[in-house]
């Protein structure tokens, strides 16, 4: 158990890969943002990669402990201390009963998480404790920590002084340029050529309210194909307007000529062309980029992302910890 | 008795980058004005109909005495129209306007059929980008988890049903890999663990799965038809597409610019053609619970565009429409649709208020058909207050069979000069 001395900046309990099965009523999947260093730091506190932890956002929270217990801290740099002094990220470590861990703000990347021995017991809705907080469901009734919450967590043991191995740990830097892959499609061909190629020889930037649902882009206006404009009048005459379809996670939805990249807790569907998705690999980058950083795309093909994804799955693994 | 609303804006499409909006509006504004074009371009509630939306409100909320049978009713039938005629007297775009109307392609034949889009609309130097339904569905990536099946370019209800139809063969044939499928109006995503199934592997097994798959006319679903009281030309959204106008992006107001899209006569005609159908459920998507659906008479069936950039808040309950669908938002959202009413009535409900939320959560299921009633806030007040109190009392009728075979022969009996 511990209690919420201060709740930062929208931190969220989350857990992997998210609420899975529920598209066709509407819900998102959630689940964290940068699951490579989620997975991570649960694998170090000794629990399944999939449970139930917290994600910090930018500025971190200060939670008092009430026993002692294993935890670990991924992902962004946000300077954890226990009890005012600074601790090491990527390793398992004790908090014991009456101390406090707080982290700040964000000083590398942008996600931090935290995982606890036995993972947060939390009420599973719909299948999963990740947190929705737009539409208020799942995680701790439904929202972000709140100030002087309680918060139990599972019994488990864990091991202190595990780490991971320096290879496994993802590069996460304040370069503020982000290399980001992308696949081609679903409405790919909705852009001319002229169009695509401006996508990704283009410098976007990462607009400020960004957020959960939607990571939304600044930079130059697409051309389109003639399918975009000779279509059946259900679609909508905008250029971007498709009859409603399906969105995958990922999915770069070009509303008018605003580049949204619909991320974990965005729309299941709409009316939008999504020419580019962000594959599942490449969400960590989304996970740790900051607002007005710069994002550039580099296309690579359905079977490269589910390369990169079978090779990050491998460094989520109990072979990285040491 | 307004409903509140959650303070805080939902950040999903918020930020619009524009430096300095009203700038940007006022300087819009003088540029409009310095050209004379103001009639064409300017809100009309804004700008002259402001004392007139007001005495309308009066009327409908105060003047009880001027109240009588046809003007207010709980229910109309879908061909007498008298109640309509004094029901929205602010009648806004009576001027003839002289820009070209874009046009609105035919939706039905005459006979009943579909009309192939390759024929009379492109053009002989144009190649055939779009003819509706394809002789085979294409299989197209949504990053490494996602395919997006498309099964035409067009919104009928034939699609949906294959869409459904294949969702469900999908689920039954418990696919290694694949979570689940999400069918929408004329596609479906399919949702997939790459690390089960590799891509080429699932689109050979779905592929196989399309050719068994039989478009069947003898298909009949249940399907509930739901009764919505809305507000048509309401307050709520009036004020929403106000918020947009000044802080985002100039635009004709959402009925009025309907009207002219459509050929329509006035934002009168407007009501009385998109409430005068039944609309089709043809999937939930974009937020819990949100329908997408579609219009069963096609002598409805409207077109509009969607907002560019998108909206920041929607009113919770509000009824818009975006290419030929219509939505209910949900919850106050952000959102792209037209919108142009509002229902008091939820479509959504985690704490299972009411009976028919104890299956689900979310009110409709794919396959369930809604119609507008027109109301006034009279109306809508006692229904907000009802289901404050979790008495209200949902207008359903849920043992309604729906043949698809049916439904195309009452296609081919329409007549089609009818006026709405």
């Amino acid at each position: 158990m511990f209690e919420v001395i201060k709740p930062g900046l929208e931190t969220s309990v989350q857990d992997y890969p998210g609420r899975i099965g529920f598209l066709n009523q509407g819900f998102p999947p959630s689940g964290p943002m940068d699951s490579w260093s989620f997975r991570l730091a649960n694998l170090l506190v000794g629990n399944h990669e999939n449970s139930g932890a917290l994600e910090c956002q930018y500025t971190g929270p200060t939670l008092k402990f009430e026993k002692d217990h294993v935890i670990s801290i991924c992902g962004a740099d946000m300077q954890p201390k226990i009890d005012g002094r600074s601790i090491p990220m990527w390793e398992s470590i004790m908090v014991k009963s009456n101390q406090t861990l707080e982290l700040g703000f964000t000083v590398t990347g942008a996600r931090s998480y935290i995982a606890f021995s036995g993972g947060i017991d939390s009420e599973k809705w719909l299948g999963s404790q990740s947190t929705f907080h737009k539409a208020g469901v799942g995680g701790i009734d439904g929202y972000a920590l709140k100030e002087s919450q309680k918060i139990s967590l599972g019994n488990s043991k864990g091991k202190i002084g595990r780490k991971i191995r320096a290879e496994s740990i993802p590069d996460i830097t304040n370069s503020g340029v982000w290399e980001i892959e992308v696949v081609r499609g679903p409405n790919d061909d909705w852009l001319d050529n002229a169009g695509y190629e401006t996508f990704l020889k283009a410098d976007w930037k990462l607009q400020a309210r960004s957020d959960r649902t939607g990571f939304r882009l600044d930079g130059p206006s697409l051309s389109f194909n003639e399918k975009a404009t000779n279509k059946s009048p259900e679609h909508g005459y905008e250029p971007s307007n498709i009859i409603d379809q399906g969105y995958p996670i990922g999915g770069i939805n070009l509303a008018g000529q605003t580049p949204i990249i619909l991320v974990n807790d965005g729309p299941s569907m709409g009316g939008f062309i999504v020419p580019f998705t962000v594959p599942s690999a490449s969400f960590w980058k989304l996970g740790q980029a900051k607002p007005n950083e710069k994002f550039k795309f580099k296309e690579i093909s359905v079977l490269e992302a589910q390369e990169m994804r079978s090779e990050q799955t491998s460094l989520c693994s109990m072979g990285s910890i040491i | 008795m307004v409903q509140e609303y959650k303070n805080s804006d939902l950040d999903l499409f918020q930020k619009i980058n524009i430096q300095d909006p009203k700038d940007n509006f006022v300087n819009k504004k003088k540029r409009i004005k310095s050209s004379n074009a103001d009639k064409k371009l300017g809100f009309n509630y804004a700008l002259q109909d402001v004392n007139n939306f007001k005495n309308i409100e009066n009327t409908l909320t105060n003047d009880k005495s001027k109240k009588n049978e046809s003007v207010f009713f709980n229910q109309i039938d879908v061909d007498d129209y008298s109640g309509f005629k004094d029901m929205y007297p602010h009648n806004i775009s009576l001027e003839q306007t002289t820009k070209k109307k874009l046009s609105v392609k035919k939706h039905l034949n005459e006979d009943g059929t579909y009309p192939s889009f390759d024929q009379d609309i492109i053009t002989a130097n144009k190649t055939k980008v779009f003819n509706g339904i394809y002789d085979e569905p294409k299989f197209l990536p949504g990053g490494d988890k996602y395919l997006l099946i498309e099964f035409g370019n067009i919104m009928n209800l034939e699609l949906n049903f294959k869409a459904q139809g294949l969702s469900k063969l999908i689920e039954q044939a418990k696919i290694n890999g694949v979570y689940e499928t999400l069918p929408c109006f004329a596609s479906m995503i399919v949702h997939y663990n790459p690390d089960e199934i590799g891509y080429t592997d699932l689109i050979k097994e779905l592929k196989s799965l399309v050719k068994e798959f039989k478009d069947n006319d003898d298909t009949i679903v249940n399907s509930r038809l739901f009764h919505f009281p809305t507000v048509y030309l309401d307050k709520w959204t009036k004020e929403a597409i106000e918020d947009y106008i000044s802080k985002i992006a100039l635009k004709k107001s959402d009925p009025e610019f309907i009207v002219e899209l459509n050929n329509l006569d006035n934002v009168d005609h407007f009501v009385r053609v998109h409430s005068g159908t039944e609309y089709w459920v043809a999937s939930l998507g974009f937020w819990p619970g949100l329908p997408f659906t579609m219009p069963l008479d096609p002598r409805c069936k409207l077109t509009a565009p969607k907002y560019n950039p998108p909206r920041t808040w929607t009113p919770k309950g509000t009824v818009g429409m975006g290419g030929s669908s219509t939505a209910i938002y949900p919850d106050r959202l952000p959102g792209g649709y037209q919108i142009f009413g509002r229902t008091p009535v939820p479509i959504w409900d985690p704490e299972k208020n009411f009976d028919v939320f104890k299956d689900s959560i979310c009110l409709f299921r794919p396959g369930d058909r809604i119609k507008f009633i027109p109301c006034d806030y009279d109306e809508f007040e006692m229904i907000e207050k009802k289901v404050k109190e979790k008495t209200y009392k949902y207008d359903l009728i849920d043992e309604h069979k729906f043949s698809i075979k049916k439904y195309k022969q009452w296609l081919t009996q329409l007549n089609h000069n009818k006026k709405f």
